[in-house]
């Protein structure tokens, strides 16, 4: 077991930054990445290598673990927190660095599943074909997932994007 | 695509793409997940171990014991992690393969089984009659096994529709019916019923992704009496098993005997060394 871990360890140091990012897309925030990548990791390295010999990929298969995790909401375990704290250093950099982006904050309100497909779909770069085999489930609810997230994102923006606008009466004054 | 959607497919690969995106992990961090995950398999380890043994006594009345781990008896059976993890034995007694180099316990470290046991499994259908061959000549001067056809059969292939390393996600196999009871393991637990399996029973199944249910199915432990294909079932005694299989050993969990290459069978034995239960587990199994 020991050299399998030390394996396993290496593995770790190298897919660590990635898989957080991954797990920042996935979402949201990067304190629940962190949880989620923790609590995938571990459990994938309990059987480290019966994952290498089933799959062959192990990082397209945590990639998965992760995707489906966040839906599952299974990773709302509270856990030691992997975030290294931001520095005093940088004291106004802000907790979201999304805050003032538009999409970012309209991809947060997205149910889990529907956003786990927008991130496999833009961020890896999957197929519906894909997506539907990472996720269990048919091709058919891929394309409504994605087809509500994107319904959704758009309505999001235009209000957003309106309310930003000065409102105008019928002839083009601005009331506001 | 209409502009709009282009617009916004742009944007998103756009926003996924942000280094912003990036979290700087912990130093610490890869040390804290190796240890979680060491965790983990211990406790998982010592779960399914202990579960086990409720599963045996919980067949039986709690009338069985499972024999001794005998060290001397099984010195070629049981790698060095084995015995520290008590996971599954990666080889049986008698095939006498050269001492494990690695101390994994997990698949990449299967050993092969003594060439008396079948590569292939038997099928499930696969009558049961008295002239079924044994997997090993007789020991002489011991009486003849009694031929057992007691109960369903399990064979290598599986308890019916119910196979060893199916995958037991969405569809469950036909004429079964699975339910989910919670384990304390990583593994998920069924018990099952209905008419494409001889009898009930439970089944673990490792995940073939974390966090959810289904996955392989690692180990089937049938409720009522059941008998293998070589006549092995509820009556017959230890010495019949061991007669029966050339790889047959003993270790912490009991009397096992190999299935196929990538399963053994695990026997309970009342204090007679009568065997009253049988289950079927993969042998790289990590339930």
């Amino acid at each position: 077991m020991t050299g399998e871990l030390t394996d396993f360890g290496e593995f770790v140091h190298a897919s660590l930054p990635g898989l957080l990012r991954y797990g920042h897309a996935l979402t949201g925030n990067p304190h629940d990445a962190a949880d989620l990548v923790q609590t995938v990791l571990e459990k994938i390295g309990s059987r480290w290598a019966h994952v290498q010999h089933k799959t062959g990929d192990p990082l397209a298969y945590i990639r998965r673990s992760m995707a489906n995790a966040h839906v599952s909401r299974w990773r709302r375990i509270k856990r030691e927190n992997l975030v290294a704290d931001i520095p005093d250093t940088q004291p106004h950099v802000p907790a979201d660095p999304f805050e003032h982006e538009p999409l970012w904050q309209a991809l947060r309100g997205l149910p889990p599943r529907q956003r786990a497909v927008m991130v496999l779909r833009y961020y890896e770069g999957l197929s519906e074909v894909e997506i539907a085999a990472a996720l269990s489930i048919s091709q058919g609810t891929v394309k409504s997932q994605a087809s509500k997230a994107i319904a959704t994102l758009r309505t999001k923006l235009a209000v957003g994007a309106g309310e930003a606008r000065p409102v105008q009466d019928s002839e083009g004054r601005e009331t506001s | 695509m209409s502009a709009l959607e282009d617009e916004l497919d742009a944007e998103l690969r756009r926003l996924f793409g942000d280094e912003r995106l990036a979290v700087r992990p912990k130093t610490d961090a890869p040390e804290t997940i190796v240890a979680g995950a060491r965790r983990i398999r211990r406790r998982r380890t010592a779960m399914m171990s202990a579960s086990g043994a409720v599963v045996a006594v919980v067949l039986v009345g709690g009338s069985l014991t499972f024999g001794p781990f005998r060290s001397q008896d099984n010195a070629a059976a049981m790698n060095t992690s084995a015995l520290k993890t008590g996971a599954l034995p990666q080889t049986v007694a008698g095939s006498a393969p050269p001492a494990p180099t690695t101390d994994s316990p997990l698949p990449g470290g299967e050993s092969p089984l003594p060439t008396s046991v079948p590569g292939s499994p038997p099928s499930a259908g696969r009558p049961t009659t008295p002239n079924a061959p044994a997997k090993t000549t007789p020991t002489s001067g011991k009486p003849a096994p009694q031929f057992v056809t007691t109960g369903g059969l399990i064979s290598p292939a599986g308890f019916g529709n119910l196979k060893l390393d199916a995958y037991l996600e969405g569809t469950p196999p036909a004429g079964v019916t699975l339910t989910e009871t919670p384990t304390s393991t990583a593994c998920t637990g069924y018990n099952f019923s209905g008419d494409g399996v001889p009898g009930a029973g439970f089944v673990a199944a490792s995940p073939a992704t974390p966090n959810t249910s289904g996955g392989f199915a690692m180990m089937i432990v049938p409720s009522g009496p059941v008998h293998t294909p070589e006549g092995i079932g509820k009556g017959s005694t230890k010495d019949d098993v061991k007669q029966k299989y050339a790889g047959a050993g003993e270790n912490e969990s009991g009397l096992y005997a190999p299935a196929s290459t990538t399963s053994i069978y695990q026997f309970a034995v009342d204090g007679a060394n009568v065997v009253q239960a049988i289950r079927l587990v993969k042998t790289n199994s990590d339930c």
